[in-house]
């Protein structure tokens, strides 16, 4: 099974969901700035680079766990990429689940992501990025808790 | 080889080239036939080609890179080949 966890950019929440699924943070307490800034393709992931799925482990049950940028279309992105895992998986719709990440972002990571990625302004934008992460970092375990009892 | 036309208004010419494709005969109704391929995000099988190819119809109004990326992407995530062919 692929568990995918979706963005806008693939590049702050979906890479820190699916890292706390795979294990790469923790998922019993809040991590610290510097755990999320070693998260592998945490704000680096760049903008031609969405929609192609980033593979980021296998969880405890042989999942594939993948971050995933949809930009600006993910509502009509989302439902095309289930029709065509529908005919690529050969019918089998229990293949993969894609999560959408959103409305855990806060104003802080879209505004550090945008000034981060899309300005360039790295030194700035990322430290916006971790401290909206780590506000709403229960959210997140909470999520990620969801997606493991449900799938 | 999974072949996807993709279209975003010019149906007629996506549809058209994908019949060719399958050497299939544009009916009378091509209207008719235009109108069924309508469902944004739905995949249409329209059959196999003389090299075994799976042909597929596609809408989508929001075509970018993003869709082209995430269409090869899942591709390679179940190992398998595909082409896109956007008609505009």
């Amino acid at each position: 099974m692929k568990i995918i966890y979706s963005c806008y950019g693939g590049a702050h929440s979906s890479i820190v969901a699916s890292a706390i699924h795979v294990g790469y943070l923790p998922i019993d307490r809040v991590p610290t700035g510097e755990e999320i800034l070693n998260i592998p393709y945490y704000d680096r992931s760049p903008k031609e680079n969405r929609g192609i799925p980033i593979y980021m482990g296998t969880d405890t049950e042989l999942r594939k766990v993948y971050a995933l940028g949809l930009g600006p279309y993910r509502t009509e992105y989302t439902k095309i990429a289930y029709n065509f895992a529908f005919q690529l998986a050969g019918k089998n719709k229990e293949d993969i689940r894609i999560i959408n990440v959103v409305p855990l972002l806060s104003f802080s990571v879209k505004l550090g992501g945008f000034i981060s990625r899309r300005i360039g302004l790295i030194k700035l934008g990322r430290p916006l990025t971790i401290s909206g992460i780590l506000k709403r970092y229960d959210l997140f375990i909470k999520l990620v808790k969801d997606v493991k009892k449900g799938c | 080889m999974k072949i996807i036309y993709v279209f975003n208004k010019n149906s007629y010419a996506a549809i058209k080239a994908a019949y060719l494709h399958l050497k299939l005969d544009i009916s009378e109704n091509f209207k008719d036939i235009v109108n069924i391929y309508n469902e944004e995000g739905n995949f249409y099988y329209l059959g196999i080609d003389a090299e075994l190819n799976e042909i597929y119809l596609l809408y989508s109004r929001k075509y970018n890179y993003i869709l082209k990326n995430l269409l090869g992407g899942f591709s390679d995530l179940y190992n398998e080949k595909t082409l896109v062919i956007y008609i505009t």
